[in-house]
């Protein structure tokens, strides 16, 4: 038998063998479909065997051309199954590749069958035998057709697409599926590929090629997939063990889950059907044998859950998830219990495809309990507790926390822990934390929610956890202290400040003598501070030894009796000697052990007090001996007058020894009998009732005869009661001193005469004019009056008309004439009451002419009703005469425009009048306005300078008052004011 | 020139001296007129108004001084009689050269107020007579004719008939003819008459060629 019908009837026996495996390994497990294909691509490969054998043996042409016709069948199952095997097998693969790949197959299958010989050849035209081995076998030499592209081409992208799949399995990771299987199966189709192109294209005649590789690949796989077949019987027979022990583990676990009470369930969504442990059934507080569904579940687990509740079985049931939950049952009884539960649900994860959510669930009432009371002291405690995680977050905080900081609790948990500090506080990371310890050194300061800071002082305590290293920090703030030390130090100070300002000296001295507080009054004494003073002794800072040993013996005896001593004066010498005298108040006080004494010391400086006292003693010697060289009599008299007590210097006033007085006469003795009842009797009304006198003026009748005038004060004299019992008091003489006063006066009065003629020679030439003016007309009227009487018809209304001017103007040289003559007056000058208006009139008439040839215009505003002044009628008129020609000489060197001269009267006050003579011309130097008042200052060339001195004092005498002011605009204004009504002239 | 009789202006600012004055000066058969205020007689003031001004020294306003400076300034002023109360040697020394008739003082005796009126009258009615003349005499040398003019200033000088011809080159001759015209021109009788008018007209030898 020739070895080639045996080879190739081997291999295609063979491929049926595997097609065969491999259907059996496809019933096993339906929906292993890749083996299906497998199973396809074997048989087809087994018929394409035996088909190429049918082509190597055929002897004719005609027999050739039937076999390839025919070869094409199993030549697309082939294609079409592999296609099929890749995708199911490699779950890739581009689908409209392995579809285009059969579609062009069964395109080529149908041309094929549709030529009349086949799709390779349009006509065979012979074959020759090839010999091989001993064997022959035949090859076809014919026209080839052009449409087997179409085949080859289904061929080439089988190609492309088993290489797609394999690089997308690689890619997807499988890469041992990858090189295993696709590497392998794209080698073989691209072997038979290339070897079906080389037979047609090349006219290579290898005979078996094609089919060799394909064998190759299926015996390859299926020997892989039968390896893990065993593998897999292998894996099933231990699987089977470990199912062994798992229930035992199972049975375990329950024992275990019992003993930990542990309750487990499980519960199948899609039945909702729930199995629960015995421990479990106790935990939710169900009896054994009462049914358990969802209903039951919710209602066990309290109605406030409902909601929440269904949300979590929809979600349950569609996504699956995991549980882990604190949860609240309520027990039939009415009361309730706390469970931690724990499950996952695996959905169609199950051998069943059922979806069950398994758990345990757990007690932790105890533990809830404990952590609720743990939550509750954290929340009453009074300082700021956090516990921060491993991760440096915030855990968990209390209320004081929030009010500390402002934010709510929700928004600190979870945050770090930074968020609470100023960023300088904390220079390293989070986690280290747990070895921090922060002190409240006042610059941990917190950070609140609106951005203020706190001062804080943190404690950090590591705490082990079952969430690993955690820390509990616990932050007390401490702005409140901080007020409340600072308060105290306020008041501290203020307590210091009222010590030291006490002008008493304040102290507190030890046993051994040491100060231990002093005020600044008493440090400031001995020239020191109190921080210096405060630890130093007595003899430290005072010198006088035996002031310090005074002190001591005064401090051990407050000491000893423990009671309050009482020193009305002691002498004490501060720095330089000075010295003070104190009164002293000691105080025993219990020291800060409350064993020992201390001494409490104020003591007021009584030095002044001292001085005074000595100062008065003093005093009244320095007082009798000063009055007896001013000459002044020092005397005491009782209600009646009788002189009790009268100083030596009596005798040189009066003439009188004091012991001619005292006891033996009266003090109005001594009066002129005319006194007694007229002038003096002024000083015996005062006497009538109890009041002081001062300087009163009074005259007294020496021993002599002679008349003293004296100046006398005096001042009641009260006893204990508040009676009064007499007077004392003192006479000066002043006899000289009147006498000087009446001299002066009696100048004053001739200097203001000079001044009124010196001033009236001046006025020499207006006075004559203001003579010769009514003379002139009074001449001329006469002569006119006599022509006209010398007619032969005399007019003689004319005659009277003439007579009559003539009088007037005769009376009006008399007044003139008067005038000067009051002016030129001399001697007593009488007081009476004047119309300043009328005064100031009769003035101006006299220097009319004056100011006329001076070119001064004269303004004159009298105010109507002015009351009347008491005065001197030729002195005032003197005054204003003197200021008018003074203003017109003022406004000598102006041009003529100003030559303006205004005086107006008016009322100042209630109780005065005013003249003001205002000129328009150069004013007065600002220093000069009172100056100009002092005797010999003047401007004048010729003048003496006393016509202002003597005017203010004129006017002083009037006691009104008399100045000079510049005017606003130009010139200057004097101004005279007078008081209303009577008036002395001193 | 005014027909009317000369005036006695009196301006004094005191009434009753004013009026007292008025009274003596009518009954002297004088014409017066009075004014308050040396403005007021300014303010009426007829250059042709013969007469004379009885003026009070020391008066509001202007004073008499002032009026007879203010009155100077007017060109020819009205003779003045100054009576005044207080008579200070500065001021009449002022008056006086200022062209016042008299300085009189009050009270004044009616016959030395009236000759002083009297004597300024007369001084106005010559002073008014001479202005006349010079008027005449102006106005006939405005008829010579330049010419003629210089020739007359040549015989001013004392210049010959020959000389006068050889000063301004003409001759002889033409110079004899000009005198003629001239002395007919001015109405001058004789050549001594002539010479007179030309120095009363202040025509004088330097010529203003």
């Amino acid at each position: 038998m020739p070895w080639m019908t045996v080879a190739w009837s081997m291999t295609a026996g063979a491929c049926l063998v595997m097609a065969f495996v491999n259907l059996l390994s496809w019933f096993a497990a339906r929906s292993a479909w890749d083996r299906l294909f497998l199973c396809l691509l074997a048989a087809a490969t087994a018929a394409l065997a035996l088909c190429e054998l049918w082509l190597l043996k055929s002897q004719t042409p005609t027999d050739y051309a039937q076999a390839v016709r025919w070869f094409h069948v199993p030549a697309w199952v082939t294609l079409v199954s592999l296609v099929g095997f890749v995708h199911f097998h490699f779950q890739a693969g581009r689908p409209w590749l392995g579809w285009t790949v059969c579609g062009l197959r069964t395109l080529a299958l149908a041309l094929n069958f549709q030529s009349e010989s086949s799709i390779n050849y349009i006509e065979i035209t012979r074959l020759h035998k090839v010999s091989l081995f001993g064997d022959s076998f035949s090859v076809a030499e014919g026209i080839l057709d052009p449409w087997m592209v179409i085949g080859q081409a289904s061929l080439v992208l089988c190609v492309v697409f088993i290489v797609d799949a394999t690089l997308a399995v690689w890619r997807r990771g499988d890469r041992t599926l990858a090189l295993r299987i696709g590497v392998p199966l794209a080698i073989a189709v691209l072997g038979t590929t290339l070897s079906v192109l080389l037979m047609f294209w090349g006219g290579v005649r290898w005979p078996g090629v094609g089919i060799a590789f394909f064998v190759g690949f299926i015996l390859f796989v299926t020997f892989d997939l039968s390896r893990r077949t065993a593998q897999a019987g292998l894996l099933a027979s231990r699987l089977g063990q470990i199912e062994h022990d798992l229930q035992w583990s199972e049975q375990r676990m329950l024992l275990a889950a019992d003993a930990a009470q542990l309750g487990t369930w499980e519960w199948d969504l899609k039945r909702d059907e729930i199995t629960v442990s015995e421990t479990g059934r106790s935990l939710l507080g169900l009896t054994p044998d009462e049914p358990l569904d969802l209903e039951r579940l919710r209602r066990a687990l309290g109605h406030e859950v409902d909601e929440a509740f269904a949300a979590a079985v929809t979600r349950f049931r569609s996504q699956g998830g995991r549980l882990d939950l604190d949860h609240r049952v309520v027990l039939p009884g009415g009361g309730e219990r706390w469970l931690h539960t724990r499950g996952s649900v695996d959905i169609g994860g199950d051998a069943d495809g059922s979806t069950r959510m398994r758990g345990v669930s757990f007690d932790i009432s105890d533990r809830r309990e404990a952590r609720e009371r743990l939550a509750q002291v954290m929340e009453s405690a009074p300082v700021g507790l956090l516990i921060i995680d491993s991760l440096g977050r915030i855990a968990l905080c209390n209320a004081q926390i929030e009010a500390d900081f402002g934010y709510l609790r929700s928004e600190i948990v979870g945050q770090p822990l930074e968020m609470l500090l100023q960023e300088d506080h904390l220079a390293g990371p989070a986690t280290a934390l747990p070895s921090l310890h922060l002190q409240a050194d006042g610059e941990v300061l917190g950070l609140r929610k609106d951005g203020s800071r706190i001062p804080l002082e943190i404690n950090l305590k590591p705490l082990e956890s079952s969430r690993g290293q955690e820390v509990l920090a616990v932050i007390a703030n401490v702005s409140d202290r901080r007020q409340r030390e600072n308060a105290l130090k306020q008041e501290r100070a203020f307590l210091r400040q009222v010590i030291d300002i006490n002008p008493n000296l304040i102290f507190v001295k030890d046993q051994e003598g040491r100060f231990t507080l002093v005020n600044q009054t008493l440090a400031e004494i001995f020239g020191s501070t109190v921080d210096a003073l405060v630890g130093q002794k007595d003899e430290d800072v005072n010198p006088n030894a035996a002031e310090v040993a005074r002190f001591r013996q005064a401090d051990l005896e407050v000491m000893r009796t423990r009671k309050e001593l009482f020193i009305a004066e002691e002498h004490l010498t501060g720095i330089a000697g000075k010295e003070h005298w104190l009164q002293t108040v000691k105080r025993p006080i219990p020291g800060p052990d409350g064993e020992s004494q201390l001494v409490l010391g104020t003591a007021t400086d009584i030095t002044l007090r001292k001085r005074i006292e000595q100062a008065l003693k003093e005093s009244e010697q320095r007082f009798l001996q000063v009055g007896q060289i001013a000459g002044e009599v020092i005397w005491e008299i009782d209600l009646c007058g009788q002189y009790i007590y009268v100083s030596q210097s009596v005798e040189r006033v009066l003439g009188y020894a004091p012991h001619e007085l005292v006891g033996r006469m009266r003090l109005f003795d001594l009066f002129r009998p005319a006194d007694l009842t007229t002038g003096a009797s002024a000083l015996l009304q005062l006497f009538s009732a109890p009041q002081s006198i001062r300087s009163m003026r009074n005259t007294r009748v020496s021993k002599g005869g002679r008349l003293v005038q004296l100046e006398t004060s005096a001042t009641p004299v009260f006893d204990r009661q508040g009676d009064c019992v007499g007077y004392r008091g003192s006479d000066t003489d002043i006899t000289r001193r009147v006498e000087f006063e009446q001299e002066m006066a009696q100048q004053r009065n001739e200097l203001a005469h000079l001044s009124r003629v010196s001033m009236l020679s001046e006025l020499s030439g207006s006075l004559a004019h203001e003579l010769n003016q009514p003379l002139a007309a009074i001449l001329s009227n006469a002569q006119a009056a006599l022509r006209f009487l010398s007619r032969d018809d005399p007019d003689l209304d004319e005659v009277r008309d003439i007579l009559q001017d003539i009088v007037t103007d005769d009376k009006r040289a008399g007044d003139v004439i008067q005038g000067l003559r009051s002016l030129l007056q001399k001697g007593d000058l009488q007081f009476e009451a004047l119309d300043l208006n009328a005064v100031v009139q009769e003035v101006l008439r006299l220097v009319r002419s004056e100011m006329l040839n001076a070119g001064v215009a004269l303004v004159v505003q009298m105010a109507p009703n002015l009351p009347k002044v008491q005065g001197v009628k030729v002195q005032l008129q003197q005054v204003l005469l003197n200021l008018v020609m003074n203003g017109c000489e003022a406004m000598a060197s102006v041009s003529p425009e100003d030559h303006r001269l205004t005086v107006y009267t008016d009322t100042a006050g209630d109780d005065a009048v005013s003249v003001i003579v205002a000129d328009r011309g150069t004013g007065i130097p600002e220093e000069d306005l009172e100056r100009v008042f002092d005797a010999f200052v003047t401007t004048k060339e010729q003048g003496l300078g006393l016509g202002l001195a003597v005017c203010r004092r004129i006017v002083s005498a009037h006691g009104g008052s008399l100045w000079a002011t510049n005017n606003a605009g130009r010139g200057a204004s004097f101004r005279i004011a007078l008081p209303v009504g009577p008036s002395e002239m001193a | 020139m005014s027909n009317a009789g000369p005036t006695v202006f009196v301006v004094d600012d005191d009434p009753s001296v004013r009026r007292a004055l008025e009274r003596l000066l009518q009954a002297a058969g004088l014409e017066v007129c009075s004014h308050a205020t040396a403005q007021d007689y300014l303010d009426h003031y007829d250059p042709d108004a013969p007469g004379c001004v009885v003026l009070d020294l020391a008066m509001p306003g202007l004073s008499g001084l002032e009026l007879q400076d203010a009155l100077l300034a007017r060109g020819v002023p009205p003779p003045i009689v100054f009576l005044t109360g207080r008579a200070g040697v500065p001021d009449s020394v002022q008056a006086l050269k200022h062209g016042a008739v008299e300085f009189l003082t009050k009270p004044v005796d009616e016959t030395t107020l009236v000759d002083a009126v009297r004597k300024a009258f007369e001084s106005d009615r010559i002073e008014r007579a001479a202005r006349t003349e010079l008027a005449g005499i102006s106005r006939r040398l405005s008829l010579l004719t330049a010419r003629e003019t210089q020739v007359l200033r040549c015989i001013v000088a004392g210049l010959l008939n020959k000389q006068t011809a050889a000063e301004l080159d003409m001759a002889e001759k033409t110079v004899k003819v000009h005198r003629a015209r001239i002395m007919e021109k001015m109405q001058a009788r004789s050549f001594a008459e002539l010479i007179q008018l030309a120095a009363r007209a202040c025509i004088t030898a330097r010529s203003s060629r």
